[in-house]
């Protein structure tokens, strides 16, 4: 990768100095104490990075990460922080751009930050990881399901949610199971984020024995669907999964349900869940789209019942959402982490403590959502949950039906 | 050293004091006073330190001047020499840096790259060119390295010039490279504007041949219409359109990476075509799309083969490149012309510089000769200066310290001598004073000494004197006395013969009285009668007893007297004395006083005195002592032999007197045992003695001598051992010396 000089990425960049401290980081370096070597932690404050879209097309995964992040940081600030110490988030605009990311993750880890959180896309954490990791720097709650990040060895990085290949599977799994279809069709970008669906996709049939009846796929960045809508129609499937973007993705629904499809259309969860909502409009009833996180508006599960109260502390007008909730518990996931890590208010925690306070956690509840880490296990939940656009809104469902 | 120090110490000081009278007055008085005109030790010390010094000082002189010499060598060869040869060396060394940075210049991927290679280059060319003008500065003096200054200078600015070429062409490549990078950007854009367009108008077009579906309010059109002419060229102008459009990009593609010139020409070519194709495929196309298509056909065909765009501005960058190659062949052949020169110029400067280093090595070599000369020299002057002056001193110190170190022990016999003439010379003579006044102290103390022991031994001689005279006196007495022992037996046998007469006379008379009374008793009670005749015949017998007994005590109360005349020791008067009547009474004593000791002593004692012997004055107690003593010595004689003769010797002691006219001869002559030579002569010494034990004190032939002597008389002695003694004395008749009597 041909990488750029720093004074070119300053002007792209957006440092989000946060919490009511004006400050990047309390006190210069040289006053670092307690913890090890610039390792984020201070007397009163435990410092994390994220370097996410906060412009850009990706703009809202990003804002929305850092909300809930910020979110469930500030709920922990008001609860007296991990033993007295603050938690305090400095945010990077990386643009969704994997140069913009190496940069940032360097001056962010140079600056001395704890851990990195809530990166947004998997171009952009292909790139960063390895520096952090490099660095022992724990790379936490990346918003991405890309097996790339899943690695045994990937001991620095901690990741929240499940995988794309457990998100087709679920859907696999509620298809033949719940409806017992045996017609599956796919529509994927041809990119590698349609290339990891559909090799998920495939993985999970093979399992059952079965082969997709048709594949579709349509050129990033273009709405032309409606040739592998043909193909895909022609094969008759019951059920269509789409690795896409929202628009394509909305836009060969449409036409499927214009052509008289009766297909089951089934998203995964990078598809942008509320795009997809409004650019299906009343074209979007009964199309599934699968989560990694549960639904935000589901207010019985004691963690979302926070979250949203969480929120609001930080801004009134923030409305719930998947990726917050996903930055949330990716948040929470690190208070919990880092108080189990912190003996006493004397003992500071390091970042090997932190690690390994969560390998050696076993399966913790976050309030209804559970994670689990292991030696070789950096994936903190398998949960994928599936919601259903019912009368113009998503609902949460447990299990598929006509 | 030590066989001829004088003459050496002498032989220095003379030489000194030569020079010294012979220095010119000016210089020659103050030495004189300085040194006080010899050759002291303050002198030496100073000639010989001084001449050290001098020494150190000239060679460190000689040294200084070859070192300065050594050093305009070295200068030479560093002024001259060295920065031709470094001036070259930096030269190549710099031309070929500038050389090798080209490839930099011409690696350089971006303008940054480019201008920090630049940046080196510069300053690469700045030291080259610091470099050019020292061998351009210096070669002038040097002379026959100018000729080769001068071919450098061009070369080197020729070279210089063509790296600026070089940069000039990659900096104008990448400007080059800058453009068509903005055009790329928006040549991808185009491109996929193109591509997303066509495809999805192919998508609609196939969709709606399929379905009769435009839009999805639409309701499908009929089969008759989905399917016409103009709707199949529509869609085979799109698939032509995307498939030359993709050619068009291709090639536009191969023309960003094309380095062949050749080739891009041939990729213009084949872009040219494409583009005609996609303008004729554009031209099939429905209105609607194809305006907008047209656009960007016209984009792309203006971003790729328009004067600013792609294919000639990648083919002025080729030709740059080309260019860029060329100066740098240009820059490589100039170079090597360049380094071949320097290589001439470093050979030449290389070999002034080894003849001048040469030349200032032959002398360092030779101030490495010298030095060691003037080591060697100094080290042999020291010697000798270390033998003359400091062994020398050494050895007279030694000499002067012993001898100190040998009075101060009480030897004050020592010589200090010293030659020369310097302080330890005034030591020594100091030293020698001080000795002999020592000496002159010791020897008055040893008079002193001397006189008081004399004076002791005096006092103890006159005391050993008194006591001699003492014991001289006592063994007189003793002598006397022993004498008189001789005496003794004698006068007791003399004696007893008047005491026999009166005892018999006495008893005679005793008994003549008894006779008496008798008859007297008879004639008062018998008879009455009175026989006168008979008394009277007794009476005269009585009267002529008492007359014997008185004749012979009177001669007893004589022997006595004689006795004790002879032991008395006042001196004794002077008389008349008959020699023959002394000698006979004193011949008998002598034989009676050896009977009186040995009862078996026998002596034919014949006495042959001459009637006109008469008289001699003299003290008659000394005289009767000298012949008692001779007589008795010549009894003692006869009886020493007897004991070893047989019985046929006859023991014979002769006296005889011979009167004369003015003196008389007594001889007394014995047969006995003699004496050897070596007795005789000793035989008046007092105390000398052949007569064990007590026999004899040794002193009376020495009184004898000495009685003799006194009387003005002689003593002689003939003798042959083992026949006969004689002693021959003389006395004069009157010539008694009564004053040495007294002694």
């Amino acid at each position: 990768m041909n990488e750029r000089p720093a004074g070119a990425a300053v002007g792209n960049m957006v440092v989000l100095i946060t919490l009511a401290l004006g400050a990047f980081v309390p006190g210069a370096r040289g006053q670092v104490q307690g913890g090890g070597d610039g390792d984020g932690v201070f007397p009163d404050s435990i410092v994390f990075g994220q370097s996410a879209a906060i412009s850009g097309a990706a703009r809202e995964l990003g804002e929305n990460m850092r909300l809930g992040v910020l979110a469930a940081f500030e709920e922990a600030n008001l609860g007296g922080g991990i033993r007295g110490r603050k938690l305090r988030l400095v945010v990077r605009d990386d643009r969704y751009e994997g140069e913009v990311a190496v940069v940032n993750t360097r001056e962010l880890i140079a600056h001395g930050v704890f851990g990195l959180i809530g990166a947004v896309g998997t171009p952009t954490s292909r790139v960063a990881e390895p520096i952090a990791s490099r660095a022992r720097v724990p790379y936490i709650g990346a918003f991405t399901g890309a097996a790339l990040l899943r690695g045994e060895d990937q001991r620095y990085v901690v990741n929240l949610r499940a995988s794309y290949n457990q998100e087709t599977e679920e859907m696999v799994e509620r298809l033949t199971t719940d409806l017992g279809f045996t017609r599956i069709a796919i529509l994927y970008q041809d990119d590698s984020y349609g290339q990891a669906g559909l090799n998920g996709t495939r993985t999970a049939l093979d399992k059952r024995g079965m082969s997709l009846v048709s594949e579709g796929t349509y050129v990033r960045n273009t709405v032309a669907v409606k040739r592998a809508l043909l193909k895909i129609r022609d094969s008759n499937p019951q059920a269509v999964i789409i690795i896409g973007a929202y628009r394509p993705a909305a836009a060969f629904i449409k036409w499927a349900r214009k052509i008289g499809m009766r297909a089951v259309f089934v998203n995964i969860s990078f598809v942008g869940s509320n795009a997809l909502l409004n650019e299906l409009g009343r074209s979007g009833e009964g199309v599934v789209v699968t989560q990694v996180v549960p639904f935000p508006r589901d207010t019985e599960i004691p963690v979302v019942t926070r979250y949203r109260a969480a929120i609001r502390e930080i801004d009134p007008a923030a409305q719930p959402g998947f990726v917050s909730l996903e930055g949330y518990l990716a948040g929470r996931l690190v208070v919990e982490a880092l108080t189990a890590a912190t003996d006493s208010a004397a003992a500071a925690p390091t970042r090997e403590s932190f690690l390994q306070a969560l390998t050696a956690a076993g399966p913790l509840d976050l309030g209804g959502f559970e994670v689990e880490y292991g030696p070789a296990d950096n994936q903190g939940s398998d949960a994928v949950f599936l919601t259903v656009i019912r009368q113009g809104r998503f609902v949460p469902v447990e299990r598929l039906s006509r | 050293m030590t066989d001829s120090p004088k003459t050496l110490d002498h032989r220095l000081h003379s030489a000194f004091g030569w020079v010294l009278e012979r220095l010119p007055k000016r210089l020659g008085d103050p030495v004189r006073q300085a040194t006080g005109g010899r050759f002291g030790i303050g002198t030496q010390i100073v000639l010989g330190l001084g001449g050290g010094v001098l020494l150190t000082v000239v060679s460190i002189i000689l040294a200084l001047i070859l070192m300065s010499i050594v050093s305009a060598r070295q200068s030479e060869v560093t002024n001259q020499y060295m920065p031709s040869l470094m001036g070259a060396s930096d030269v190549a060394q710099r031309s070929a840096e500038l050389v090798r940075a080209t490839p930099g210049l011409l690696a350089a991927t971006r303008p940054e790259d480019l201008d920090r290679v630049r940046r080196e280059v510069v300053v690469t060319e700045n030291l080259l060119r610091d470099a050019v003008k020292l061998v351009a500065g210096i070669e002038g003096g040097v002379g026959p390295e100018s000729g080769v200054g001068e071919e450098i200078v061009p070369l080197v600015d020729t070279l210089l010039e063509v790296v600026n070429e070089i940069y000039q062409s990659v900096h104008s490549r990448m400007t080059y490279q800058e453009r068509l990078r903005e055009l790329d950007v928006r040549l991808a854009d185009v491109s996929l504007r193109l591509q997303n367009d066509v495809e999805g108008e192919l998508d609609d077009q196939h969709f709606f041949m399929r379905t009769g579906l435009r839009d999805l309010t639409d309701s499908p059109a009929p089969q008759s219409r989905r399917r016409t002419i103009e709707e199949l060229d529509h869609y085979s102008g799109l698939l032509l359109f995307k498939a030359y459009q993709n050619e068009v990009t291709a090639q536009v593609a191969q023309a960003m990476t094309e380095t062949d010139i050749e080739v891009l020409r041939a990729t213009l070519e084949r872009f040219g075509t494409a583009l005609n194709d996609v303008q004729e495929a554009l031209a099939a196309i429905r209105a609607r799309p194809r305006a907008g298509l047209q656009e960007m056909v016209e984009e792309l065909s203006d971003l790729s083969s328009s004067p600013e765009g792609v294919f000639a501005i990648r083919n002025a960058e080729l030709e740059e490149l080309g260019t860029a190659e060329a100066l740098v062949t240009r820059s490589n052949q100039v170079t090597e012309v360049l380094v071949a020169r320097i290589d001439t110029l470093k050979g030449q400067a290389q070999f002034s510089a080894q003849r001048a280093a040469s030349r200032s090595s032959d002398l360092v070599q030779l101030g490495v000769w010298f030095m060691v000369t003037v080591t060697v020299v100094t080290i042999l002057l020291g010697f000798v200066a270390w033998k003359f002056f400091g062994e020398r001193l050494l050895v007279r110190i030694g000499r002067l310290s012993s001898a100190t170190r040998q009075m101060s022990k009480g030897d004050l016999d020592v010589q200090v001598e010293l030659e020369g003439n310097d302080e330890l010379t005034d030591m020594a003579g100091a030293l020698e004073v001080f000795r002999q006044h020592a000496v002159e102290v010791q020897r008055l103390n040893l008079v002193e000494k001397l006189a008081a022991e004399v004076q002791a031994k005096n006092s103890e001689l006159e005391d050993t004197l008194e006591n001699l005279r003492r014991t001289q006196q006592q063994v007189v007495n003793q002598e006397k006395l022993a004498s008189l022992g001789a005496l003794t037996a004698g006068i007791a046998h003399e004696i007893r013969n008047p005491l026999n007469f009166i005892n018999n006379f006495a008893a005679l008379s005793s008994e003549l009285i008894d006779e008496l009374k008798e008859e007297l008793a008879e004639a008062t009670n018998g008879d009455g009668e009175l026989d006168r005749e008979y008394v009277d015949e007794i009476l005269g017998d009585l009267n002529t007893n008492v007359v014997k007994v008185n004749e012979h005590g009177q001669r007893a109360n004589r022997i006595v007297e004689g006795m004790l005349a002879h032991s008395r020791e006042e001196a004794g008067e002077v008389e008349s004395i008959d020699i023959n009547l002394m000698i006979r009474e004193y011949a008998k004593l002598a034989y009676h006083g050896i009977r009186g000791t040995d009862s078996t002593f026998n002596v034919d004692m014949i006495h042959q005195y001459d009637k006109d012997a008469g008289s001699v004055d003299g003290i008659a107690r000394d005289l009767s002592r000298v012949f008692l003593n001779v007589i008795t010595n010549a009894c003692h004689a006869t009886q020493s032999r007897g004991r070893d003769e047989d019985s046929s010797y006859m023991p014979t002691v002769t006296v005889s007197t011979e009167g004369r006219e003015d003196d008389v001869l007594v001889t007394v002559r014995d047969n006995g045992t003699g004496m050897p030579d070596e007795i005789v002569s000793r035989i008046f010494d007092p105390f000398f003695t052949t007569k064990s034990g007590t026999q004899g004190t040794g002193l009376g032939l020495s009184i004898s001598h000495e009685i003799i002597q006194e009387h003005g008389g002689r003593i002689e002695v003939e003798t042959e051992q083992g026949e006969f003694t004689e002693f021959r004395i003389t006395l004069p008749r009157k010539s008694y010396n009564p004053v040495s009597a007294a002694s």
